[in-house]
């Protein structure tokens, strides 16, 4: 009696437990494939080159971003990659580089794919993936020379008090345009660097020689979006004070005296 | 060449002490109570049983015979409690001790498959039956341990009320979150010392062998009145067997093997390798006045992941000497020698036992050794002197396929502690304890720092159904070359049992806990995270309230009940710095834990066709509610809801057990939180079969194969297959 009780006991439940569908985490579903295809020679500081895709664009941390988990090879013409997704949309798809040297995430975007869009301008070329189109494919075309700065822009910033207490970061950055929107300050930039932690600060901001029409001063606060930057102040032209600067700086040239008084904003 | 010194003896010291008393009028002329203590059902004598005579400190230990000897009792009315594990604690009220001779007591205690009521030290430093406790304590008994068949500390207690593992980091409600292996907020106890390790703050759960194990008490919520530093979010006490009265052998032999993933894409290696073995080997016993217990352990592992695998060697030994007059010295030394795979985190959610091919040179060795020295100096039946000292001693290296770059952490503590009776109803506790904690490598450059804290409480036992607690404890933390702190923790706590079947409890309390050196100083990059120094950090300090009531239904099934509200100040918790991919540990101004824990036992025991049949049931919930007050949303790696039921079922000598595990999806971490989460669900099924001096046991560990990420990109295990055998001889 008691040994059938004990049999029928553990046999009801393997078969209750056993049988359950839930088995947790499972893996992912979609997939996108992407041969990328490089231009000219990787810098000699690199570190790697991640994939990295993005449900939404601009993002809000860096960490709301899918990656792949090891750097792609750098040491050829052309290579594919596939990464695993779950199902969903993605705004974006980027190449990020990084810098045997480098202090943020933010500052190295290889390749960004953008397309036209009627109401917003340019936009990063996204994708869908269902159960019904479970896979998608994309051609990226990085350009070497985007990442190996040659010159440099160098200069003091002056601040008009100490930084906020919910200061997240603050950037000198260089556009070759200026921006005029959120996703600007992402598609438009040449170079960022978040060290600045003093005032006043010298900064020396490494950049591919060529023009940059827009050298600015950049804050961010604890929690905000990855691209809600505040403008703190801009390297204005000497000869116009309030319009901003156009530079052009040649390959090997370190533009020195590029100096920049910056004003935090005013509810803080 | 000896000394006058080296020729006094450490029992003539004593015995200078004890006549110093004696002048001073603190002894009296004193009886002995003696008895013998057998199986109710069996009529067997049973060795090993705990008697304490309460209200004093007084106290002995049956002998293979059942007999005891319990010496220096002032003449008086006693109440004498005596417990074993495995039966239900009896309690012996209006015991008249007397100067002249009395007739032996004769006590038969009735076997329980769930220990209702056991003996705790970890709630006011003395021994305590659970049910006259203020706070709120759970405890895992030895004969839990050995049902469950745990290959470490983490094993035994995973099933606790209120207690939650992330990978190695323990959670008593929500403590500790996930603080990648720097600093834990809960502090871990041998025998009453603490071993952690002295860079990093955390323990090594391999240390001790579980065989060695009599019981782990779980103390909930800040305990730093009496524990000190790092008892901020509760205190894990191990307590280890003493040597037995006769020479025995304890043996133990597990192996396990690994089933394949259950997604077939997930599959890395034959899953037919994947497997692991522990063995444990005990002796122990007693000549005269010394008693020693010495044992060696083994864990080889493959490990289920790609550098899963891990050796893992330790060696222990618990020696004491009676000395005249009931004084008795204590040593501990464990030394534990593991070199495994360092599995940081998995390659891709469609790789998770996988890691990146750059990473596999990652090991991590790590040599530990712990050792304590005790002395207990009854004076006399109303004061005691408890002298302890500790070295916990750390080396780990070749973390990161690097060269050691680590040179040994040491930390060495003292604690005199001094238990007072009074005066009738009142014990008290006071003493003062040393922590000194030093560290070096190449990653932090060599830092230091200590504790000295002094400490008092008194347990007011204002009548027979009623207790109180108060006490307060003063700690001077200083970095040597930096900040200095000063840390009031006081506490207060009540129990009262208006019934004998009810007892309600309420305590608050406070505890404390500095940054440990890894967290202030760790400058490392790890693959594509770099953790930067914080030196600014301050100490992290709570409050604790807690309000409970235990009710006993019958005496096969109580129920416990708790309300608790942990409050935080500049909690330390690791910060993900999303611009720069760095990790630093910050303080969180204002936090909150607060909840309900709920725990029901019940076993009973019949007989049905002449066999005995011992059915058992243990469940708990704790429900939180966690928060970071300055931002108000949730603390990262804290589950809000945590849940384990235990069912068992004993016949003759057959038992079978199941376990499930739960916890909610954790709401929020760090690193990744764009990937999937899923709450923990695991079900384990143990069967053990009595034969003659052996057990022998097989099980199933996560039966239906689940697949449960604690931390981002790290799996736990799939289902397991173990087979095993215990001994004793």
């Amino acid at each position: 009696m008691g040994k059938k009780f004990l049999l029928l006991a553990v046999f009801a439940i393997l078969l209750f437990f056993g049988c359950s569908s839930d088995h947790g985490l499972s893996p992912q579903p979609g997939r996108l494939v992407v041969d990328v295809f490089f231009r000219g020679t990787p810098p000699v500081n690199t570190q790697g080159i991640y994939l990295i895709v993005a449900p939404q664009f601009p993002p809000h941390a860096i960490n709301e971003l899918y990656h792949s988990s090891n750097s792609l090879p750098i040491d050829r013409d052309s290579v594919r990659t596939v990464i695993d997704l779950p199902y969903g949309h993605y705004d974006a798809i980027s190449l990020w580089w990084y810098s045997k040297e480098t202090k943020s995430n933010l500052a190295d975007i290889l390749a960004l794919p953008l397309e036209k869009d009627s109401l917003a301008g340019f936009k990063p070329v996204g994708f869908d993936l269902t159960s019904n189109h479970p896979s998608d494919y994309i051609k990226l075309y990085p350009d070497w020379n985007k990442v190996n700065r040659d010159a440099s822009l160098e200069g003091t910033i002056y601040f008009d008090g100490p930084f906020p207490k919910n200061t997240l970061a603050t950037a000198i950055a260089a556009y070759s345009y200026e921006p005029d929107s959120n996703l600007e300050y992402l598609t438009y930039m040449r170079s960022i660097d978040f060290s600045i932690n003093e005032n006043p600060y010298h900064y020396k901001l490494p950049i591919r020689s060529g023009s940059v029409n827009f050298l600015v001063v950049l804050w961010l606060p604890e929690r905000a979006n990855l691209a809600d930057f505040a403008r703190l102040g801009f390297y204005q032209d000497p000869a116009n004070p309030g319009v901003p600067a156009k530079l052009r700086i040649k390959s090997g040239e370190t533009r020195t005296g590029l100096d920049i008084h910056a004003h935090w904003p005013a509810s803080e | 060449m000896r000394t006058d010194c080296e020729h006094m003896a450490p029992h003539r010291i004593i015995k200078t002490i004890r006549w110093m008393l004696l002048y001073a009028g603190l002894a009296q002329a004193q009886s002995l109570i003696t008895g013998q203590v057998t199986d109710a059902d069996t009529k067997a004598p049973l060795p090993g049983v705990n008697i304490q005579v309460l209200a004093t400190l007084r106290g002995g230990i049956t002998n293979v015979d059942g007999n005891f000897r319990i010496t220096d009792v002032p003449p008086g009315a006693y109440t004498i409690r005596f417990s074993m594990i495995g039966y239900h604690s009896l309690t012996v009220s209006q015991v008249n001790v007397t100067a002249a001779p009395f007739p032996p007591l004769k006590v038969a205690l009735r076997a329980t498959a769930i220990e209702m009521d056991p003996m705790v030290v970890s709630a006011g430093k003395t021994k305590q039956s659970l049910d006259q406790t203020p706070v709120s304590l759970s405890v895992v008994t030895s004969m839990e341990i050995k049902q469950r068949n745990p290959t470490n500390i983490i094993e035994a207690l995973e099933t606790a009320p209120g207690v939650h593992f992330i990978g190695n980091q323990i959670n008593i409600r929500g403590s500790t979150g996930y603080t990648f292996g720097a600093g834990n907020k809960v502090l871990l106890l041998l025998d009453g010392v603490p071993v952690y390790a002295s860079d990093t703050g955390e323990f090594n759960w391999d240390m001790l062998p579980p065989l060695d194990i009599e019981q782990i008490e779980v103390l909930k919520g800040a305990g730093s009145t009496l524990w000190g530093a790092s008892a901020l979010g509760g205190v894990v006490n191990v307590l280890t067997k003493d040597p037995s009265q006769q020479a025995r052998v304890l043996y133990s032999f597990s192996a396990g093997k690994y089933d394949k993933p259950y997604y077939d894409e997930w599959r890395w290696t034959d899953p037919n390798r994947l497997h692991f073995t522990r063995e444990d080997v005990s002796y122990s016993r007693r000549y005269r006045h010394l008693g020693l217990r010495v044992s060696a352990g083994r864990l080889m592992t493959t490990g289920y992941t790609e550098l899963g695998d891990a050796k893992k060697y330790n060696l222990t030994g618990k020696f004491d000497y009676q000395f005249a007059g009931g004084i008795k010295w204590t040593g501990y030394t464990a030394y534990s020698h593991i070199s495994r795979g360092f599995f940081v985190q998995w390659k891709g959610p469609n790789d998770p036992y996988e890691v990146d091919p750059a990473n596999l040179k990652n090991h991590a060795a790590v040599h530990q050794l712990n050792t304590y020295t005790k002395l207990l100096i009854p004076l006399s039946s109303r004061f005691s002197m408890n002298l302890r000292a500790s070295v916990v001693r750390t080396l780990m290296g070749n973390q990161f396929g690097e060269g050691s770059g680590f040179n040994p952490a040491f930390g060495q503590g003292a604690e005199a502690q001094a238990d007072w009776i009074p005066q009738e109803g009142h014990i008290v506790t006071g003493g003062v304890q040393f922590q000194h904690d030093a560290g070096s490598t190449k990653y932090f450059g060599e830092h230091k720092g200590f504790f000295i804290g002094p400490y008092l409480q008194d347990e007011w036992k204002i009548r027979e159904n009623l207790r109180m607690t108060t006490g307060f404890r003063y700690d001077r933390y200083q970095l040597v070359g930096g900040v200095k702190e000063d840390l009031f923790s006081p506490r207060w706590g009540v129990n009262w049992q208006p019934w004998s079947t009810t007892s309600l409890r309420a305590s608050v309390g406070s505890g404390f806990r500095a940054a440990t050196i890894v967290e202030r100083f760790l400058e490392l990059a790890i693959m594509n995270f770099k953790i930067v120094a914080n030196p600014q950090l301050k100490a992290e300090s709570s409050w604790a309230y807690d309000l409970g009531f235990r009710q006993y239904l019958n005496e096969n099934w109580n129920v416990d009940v708790s309300l608790f509200d942990n409050e935080y100040w500049e909690l330390i918790e690791a910060h993900m710095d999303l611009i720069r991919g760095q990790v630093q540990f910050r303080n969180i101004p204002r936090a909150r834990i607060r909840g309900i824990e709920a725990t029901t036992n019940w076993s009973y025991g019949l007989t049905v066709k002449n066999w005995a049949v011992r059915p058992g049931l243990q469940a708990s919930l704790t429900v939180m509610d966690h928060m970071d007050l300055e931002w108000r949303e949730p603390l990262t790696y804290r589950p809000k809801q945590i849940a384990a039921l235990k069912a068992s079922l004993k016949i003759q000598k057959f038992s079978a057990q199941v376990d499930y595990r739960y916890a909610s999806r954790i709401e929020a971490v760090k690193i990744y939180p764009i990937n999937r989460r899923v709450p923990m669900k695991f079900i384990d099924l143990r069967f053990t079969y009595d034969f003659g001096f052996l057990s022998l046991k097989a099980g199933i560990s996560n039966l239906n194969n689940y697949n449960y990420a604690p931390m981002e990109s790290n799996l736990m295990p799939m289902r397991t297959y173990t087979v095993g055998v215990q001994g004793e001889l």
